[in-house]
């Protein structure tokens, strides 16, 4: 056992820190999240090797593991990046351990930044990644119809293609379908972080499978994983980064003729808060150390990482907000923003009622 | 990085279990078991078992005693040793005194002290706390004043842990008035037999021993007994107090005392069926089990990795490992309703519940 990052990890730590508050420092990130489509810094992440970082060599990656998408996400989140890199990353995630030509192309075409991905899962009326799809897919011919609706699909408005779970007479599946094709109807939204999003409506829509349904099972178990290891990651990130702008604040801001940082009961509030963000970094090891465990064991250590992150994101940006006192509540505030996205963590793929109950389902 | 336990980890955790199924004494276990604290007895008999098989003191170096084992080897001895309701060696010798005079101490002192404080034939207790002097420990009044050889010993010290069967005591003592109060503190080893060290319990809410009031009346300490220099006792006890940065995570006791929470609910009925299985009580434990493996990594982290601020951190792995002790044995007395209502005074009094 060794938990230091090695020499590649830290260069890969630091290259991506160094990007992110060039590049997408709070005021340049105010601009970018006005956008219409999430292309920002986009082509520049794939540059870097972000996509690859941590897929393997065979799949058109650079040979990292879990460990890699973690560092990165951790980055993500201190920085409050929003934008394709995690439906991205799910989507690779779900096509990695498929024995189709159509994943492997498509595998790589990710990586390289050639094709961009996403996933269409969650539905209108799903609370969570585990629920069943009911969108309906047809053979016709080779290829396959898909008939239903699609809501939450990340980077909707901004993806070459979107990975879709459907039944079909054989069960559970999933499939590739362009976003722009026949039968492919998209409305795209923002969400409360700025993050962009699309609900899709298939109607016979020309779809290629990917994922049959005996698969179906062990590429849903991968994607969620990676979903809930890159938020876990990001949570990480997010609690530090919040923390310490809080500190800062509490430091700079004069109330009764000396800094609020030097109140004992708001010393202690922060004390608090270290400890539950160390708490977080915790259960990520816990999750990472559990990346290529039999499935019970991996899935309860990553609903345990999304359970903490959810509940304890949700509980430091929240304090970190009343401890801003009234500025905490503009738009202005770098602290509003780590709330928001805070909050939806909390909600994202899942929320802490769901796992909790998932979590249940799984112990001895 | 790599998170995974190596195959000669998985060898020597089965080598400790055989050894712990072969040599740890059942009537031990059964009291430990059953929450007491241990007595001397047991503690020495179980700490003699570990020195004839050169395992009472791994954490020290080899020089001195240690085994070598790697950080994660450690962890998992004392895993092992209290799944299988082995009491901890007493820790006062071993883990504070014992590195402090080793570090710090004569030539003479060590070869006093080390070898008892190896084998436990000399129990150790820890003369810090004062009624006056908590968590401003640096405050301290008792004065030890030189005369000739040796220094003569007043004062009062509290919450002293095994006061009551200790043989020996490290003692903080105020030997001058320093410039700041941290100044001007030795650290002396003293007997407990001396006529003038008076030893008063202190009962505890649960009933127990554990903890006692000293009174240390004109005792004479040989100036061969202060370790380091005269006045410099803060940093020794500094050093003392930051040498164990998981111990207090206290990771093993509640992974025992989650296990045997749970064996607790399987059996209890509610409603006509375990109450393991009742979603309220289960939806409790399972985060009470997230945080433990949680917790459980905060301490393999800090034992293999460099912690940007070990301070806090160590601070952090204290706070919430002890709540979470807490969170889960508040789990197991609801787990047992009722039955958490009889008082067993005795450790070896037959149960009256069927959950012990």
């Amino acid at each position: 056992m060794d938990l230091h990052l090695n020499e590649e990890q830290k260069l890969l730590k630091e290259s991506a820190a160094r990007f992110l508050r060039d590049q997408y420092a709070f005021d340049r990130r105010k601009l970018l999240i006005a956008d219409d489509a999430p292309s920002g810094v986009w082509s520049k992440l794939v540059d870097l090797g972000w996509l690859g970082a941590w897929l393997p060599e065979e799949a058109g990656g650079l040979g990292g593991s879990a460990v890699e998408f973690a560092i990165l996400m951790e980055e993500a989140g201190r920085h409050l990046y929003v934008g394709p890199y995690l439906s991205a990353s799910i989507a690779s995630a779900l096509l990695r351990n498929a024995d189709s030509r159509g994943a492997r192309e498509r595998l790589a075409a990710s990586a390289e930044g050639e094709r961009h991905l996403t996933v269409a899962h969650l539905e209108p009326g799903s609370r969570g990644m585990m629920d069943s799809p009911t969108v309906r897919g047809i053979a016709v011919g080779s290829s396959y119809r898909l008939t239903g609706r699609k809501r939450l699909v990340y980077s909707g408005c901004f993806a070459d293609e979107t990975i879709v779970s459907a039944v079909t007479p054989d069960g559970p599946s999933f499939f590739a379908v362009p976003m722009g094709g026949t039968g492919v109807a998209t409305r795209h939204y923002r969400t409360v972080d700025n993050d962009w999003v699309s609900d899709v409506e298939f109607d016979l829509a020309e779809a290629e499978l990917l994922v049959g349904a005996p698969g179906y099972a062990s590429a849903l178990d991968d994607a969620i994983y990676v979903a809930l290891l890159g938020v876990g990651a990001e949570a990480i990130g997010l609690c530090e980064a919040v923390l310490t702008q809080t500190k800062d604040y509490l430091a700079d801001r004069k109330q009764f003729g000396r800094s609020l940082i030097e109140f004992q009961a708001l010393q202690h509030r922060i004390s608090d808060l270290f400890v539950e963000t160390e708490t977080l970094r915790w259960s990520l090891l816990d999750a990472l150390s559990q990346s290529s465990s039999a499935r019970t064991l991996r899935a309860r250590s990553i609903f345990g990482l999304k359970i903490q992150a959810g509940s304890i994101a949700t509980m430091v940006a929240g304090q970190c907000l009343h401890l801003h006192g009234g500025m905490g509540m503009t738009d202005e505030m770098p602290v509003s923003h780590y709330y928001r996205r805070a909050r939806m963590i909390e909600a994202q793929f899942g929320n802490t009622d769901y796992f909790t109950a998932a979590y249940t389902t799984l112990m001895d | 990085m790599n998170l995974d336990f190596s195959a000669e980890d998985i060898a020597f955790r089965d080598e400790i279990r055989a050894f712990l199924s072969e040599n740890l004494p059942k009537d031990i276990a059964r009291r430990f078991s059953r929450g007491y604290h241990p007595p001397k007895k047991d503690l020495q008999a179980w700490q003699a078992i570990l020195h004839k098989r050169g395992w009472s003191v791994p954490h020290w170096p080899v020089e001195h005693g240690g085994t070598g084992w790697s950080p994660i080897q450690q962890y998992i001895f004392d895993d092992e040793c209290l799944a299988a309701d082995a009491p901890p060696v007493s820790p006062f010798g071993t883990r504070l005194v014992g590195p402090v005079i080793y570090t710090f101490g004569s030539d003479s002192q060590k070869k006093k002290y080390l070898p008892a404080i190896l084998s436990g034939e000399t129990l150790w207790c820890q003369g810090f706390s004062e009624p006056g002097s908590g968590s401003d420990l640096a405050s301290l009044q008792t004065r030890a004043v030189r005369d000739g050889a040796d220094y003569v010993v007043n004062g009062r010290k509290i919450w002293t842990t095994d006061a009551h069967f200790a043989d020996m005591m490290f003692c903080l003592a105020r030997t001058s008035q320093g410039r700041k109060q941290q100044e001007g503190i030795s650290f002396l080893l003293l007997d407990m037999k001396d006529p003038g060290v008076t030893v008063r319990p202190i009962r505890t809410l649960d009933a127990g021993h554990t903890v006692n009031e000293v009174f240390i009346d004109n005792v004479k300490v040989s100036a061969d007994d202060l370790v380091g220099q005269e006045g410099k006792g803060w940093s020794y006890a500094k050093f003392l107090l930051d040498n164990e940065r998981t111990v207090n995570a206290f990771v093993h006791h509640s992974k025992r005392a989650y296990r045997r929470t749970k064996k607790i609910a399987q059996k209890a009925q509610f409603n006509g069926q375990p109450l393991f299985d009742v979603s309220g009580f289960r939806n409790r434990a399972a985060r009470l089990e997230i945080e433990l493996r949680a917790l459980e990594w905060g301490v393999l982290r800090m034992l293999h990795s460099d912690v940007p601020d070990p301070t806090a951190a160590a601070s952090a792995l204290k706070l919430k490992g002890c709540a979470l002790l807490q969170n889960i044995l508040d789990l197991a007395l609801d787990a047992l309703g009722l039955d958490a209502i009889p008082f067993y005074p005795d450790p070896e009094q037959e149960a009256v519940s069927n959950f012990f």
